[in-house]
């Protein structure tokens, strides 16, 4: 009886092992994964923080006055003879 | 029985063998040093360095993600084409890259680059081409305050360190500390959870927040850079302060340089010159003088004195600045018309003892201290090598040498109610869990009486309104200051055409007081402060007036 007990324990340390074995294997890749996707966020945080601050950075801004073409005038036109602003 | 523990046995020991031939293929036969500093991770996991934000919490300095590309030239497979694309994409010249490419080597580091430009670079899938993660500075306003804010360069060990600003001078707050990893790991990286795992975290670089305004600063900027323009000036600086604490608003010299691209200039371009350079101050100088004379009350405002003509101090004749001689002339006068023989009067008046003193309590020689990298004190020589020409010369401003920052600090005194504070350019040091310490205006010590503050404040309002600016003021508003023009010392003696033209103003305003500083050096147009500095003084004041909010007071 107790050699079929011992028997019986050492089958199920046997499994138990394999077992801790297998989800030590799985939790190593979980961590592995949890620290690849950290520095990604890590970095991705970083990157979407810049867009955001750039967006409202006076750089930004100065550029898209530029492409639109939001520039003073210089030289401001006087209209002389006013018939012409009323006309339509 | 005994051939079921057989078989049991003969199982475990075919199991044995084959973990020893393993273990002998990994490391007999397929020995790597590599494998053996693999199986345990050591890495220095770097803190995040600390950002810079303005008062307004809007961003100077963050970090941003860059990867340094480099080129493995051994597996390159094609050559034409690798050169090609990466010119195109990294913008440099094809024959240059095509010379960097020594097939020699296995390693070469080519550029940095930021995200886009790596995918883009990945997206080509031309073998021999790698790519190493960075954190870099990142500027969103660009060198919007270069001198001010300094650069992140290496050291010697290749580790990121601070230079000038307060990069440098706050290099251990923004740096942060490193944490440390040790990991077991198996062969393909994996963390072995059974074996020797210790982290140590990293404490990120804390966040400062500056005193400095963005909004004031791009007006600066941009107001000085055209100054330089129109007046054809060397280089130029403007400082504005708020003089009841000395909190520095904004801090702009011309020219500067692009923090990010920091190696291609020299280092003449880094030293901030409103704390690192000398200057003779000339006539914005003698407001200081005039204040202590008002506060030992050897002169009163309405006081006058007999200027007939010019005044002979041993063998040097002291001239007014267009040489001509006003007769019984007031106090206010002196300053108005920027008299230098009134000045020699007033500092009689005052006495040497007296003077010499005042030039210390003003703080002149000494740092002021200010919360950035690379000030440099002048020196006042001791009272007792003081010629009586240095006596003279020193109440409108020459003889002497001083920084702008130590200028601005001592005029600050006179219009404060007498107060000489230490100035400061960083409100709030934020740890990373938001835990704030905040930094408050320290008074060194007292100068002179509100009472004589008060005197000389009225004074310097009446310079401005009363005298040859007034077509400058911007109408409706009190603003009080006073010009100078100093000449530059070149092998013993003055130049006369090299002049450095200067304003120093203010606005009176109680809720929003600004004191402004300008400086230009060798301006071509005209080497007079009224005519450069001054003018350029009030349009940032017209615009600084406009953003605080400042209603006209004098309509």
């Amino acid at each position: 009886m107790l050699t079929k007990i011992i028997w019986l324990l050492v089958v199920v340390l046997l499994f138990f092992n394999a077992y801790i074995f297998v989800s030590n294997l799985s939790l190593g890749d979980e961590i592995k994964t949890f620290d690849k996707k950290i520095v990604f966020i890590r970095q991705e945080n970083l990157d979407l923080e810049t867009k955001i601050f750039k967006l409202n950075s006076y750089e930004n801004i100065a550029s898209i006055a530029a492409q639109l073409n939001f520039v003073k005038k210089e030289i401001p036109v006087y209209l002389e003879d006013l018939k012409y602003a009323y006309k339509n | 029985m005994l051939i079921r523990t057989k078989l049991f046995f003969g199982f475990f020991l075919i199991l044995f063998v084959l973990i020893i031939f393993k273990l002998f293929y990994f490391q007999i036969l397929k020995y790597s040093s590599e494998n053996i500093i693999n199986h345990i991770s050591e890495k220095k996991i770097l803190p995040e360095r600390g950002k810079i934000f303005d008062i307004n919490n809007q961003p100077l300095v963050l970090n941003n993600n860059n990867y340094k590309i480099y080129l493995e030239p051994k597996k390159i497979k094609e050559k034409n084409n690798l050169i090609k694309e990466l010119s195109k994409i990294l913008e440099i010249d094809e024959t240059s890259l095509s010379a960097k490419i020594d097939e020699k080597k296995d390693w070469l580091a080519i550029d940095i680059v930021d995200k886009e430009k790596k995918d883009e670079i990945e997206n080509l899938k031309i073998s021999g081409i790698g790519f190493e993660y960075l954190i870099k500075r990142d500027y969103p306003e660009a060198s919007i305050a270069a001198h001010l804010l300094g650069f992140v360069g290496k050291n010697y060990q290749g580790d990121d360190i601070g230079y000038f600003g307060i990069e440098g001078y706050y290099d251990k707050d923004l740096a942060g500390l490193p944490g440390f990893l040790k990991s077991e790991r198996d062969l393909l990286g994996r963390p072995i959870l059974v074996g020797k795992q210790e982290m140590i975290e990293p404490e990120n670089g804390r966040n400062l927040i500056l005193t400095i305004d963005k909004n004031v600063q791009v007006i600066v900027k941009e107001k000085l850079a055209m100054g330089i323009d129109r007046y054809q000036a060397e280089s130029g600086c403007v400082i504005v302060a708020n003089p009841k604490t000395m909190a520095i608003l904004s801090l702009v010299c011309l020219p500067d340089y692009d923090q990010k691209k920091y190696f291609l200039f020299s280092e003449k371009y880094f030293r901030n010159p409103v704390i690192s350079d000398l200057y003779e101050p000339g006539s914005i100088f003698k407001p200081l003088i005039m204040a202590a004379a008002i506060n030992e009350k050897k002169i009163k405002p309405d006081d006058f004195f007999e200027e007939k003509g010019p005044v002979k101090i041993g063998e040097y004749s002291i001239k007014t600045w267009n040489d001509r001689y006003g007769g019984k002339t007031s106090m206010t006068q002196i300053l108005q018309r920027s008299s230098n023989v009134g000045m020699v009067y007033v500092g009689e008046k005052l006495g040497k003892d007296s003077l010499y003193s005042y030039l210390q309590k003003y703080g002149f020689g000494q740092l002021t201290e200010i919360d950035l990298q690379g000030e440099v004190a002048s020196y006042l020589k001791p009272k007792n090598s003081w010629y009586p020409i240095d006596f003279a010369t020193v109440t409108f401003g020459q003889g002497i040498a001083v920084t702008p920052i130590q200028m601005i600090r001592a005029f600050a005194s006179i219009i404060n109610g007498g107060y000489i504070l230490r100035p400061y350019v960083v409100a709030k040091i934020q740890d990373q869990d938001g835990k704030e310490k905040i930094i408050k205006p320290q008074v060194e010590r007292k100068v002179i009486s509100e009472i004589s503050s008060l005197i000389i404040k009225k004074m310097l309002i009446e310079v401005v309104e009363g005298g040859e600016l007034n077509w400058a003021r911007p109408k409706g508003y009190t603003l009080g200051g006073k010009t100078g023009t100093a000449q530059i010392p070149i092998e013993g003696h003055y130049d006369p055409n090299k002049t450095i033209a200067s304003f120093i103003g203010f606005s009176p305003d109680s809720s929003s007081p600004f004191l402004t500083l300008v400086i230009l050096r060798q301006p071509k147009t005209s080497p007079w402060g009224s005519e450069t500095a001054a003018p350029l003084f009030f349009e940032i004041a017209k615009e600084l007036l406009i953003y605080y909010n400042i209603a006209p007071d004098n309509l």
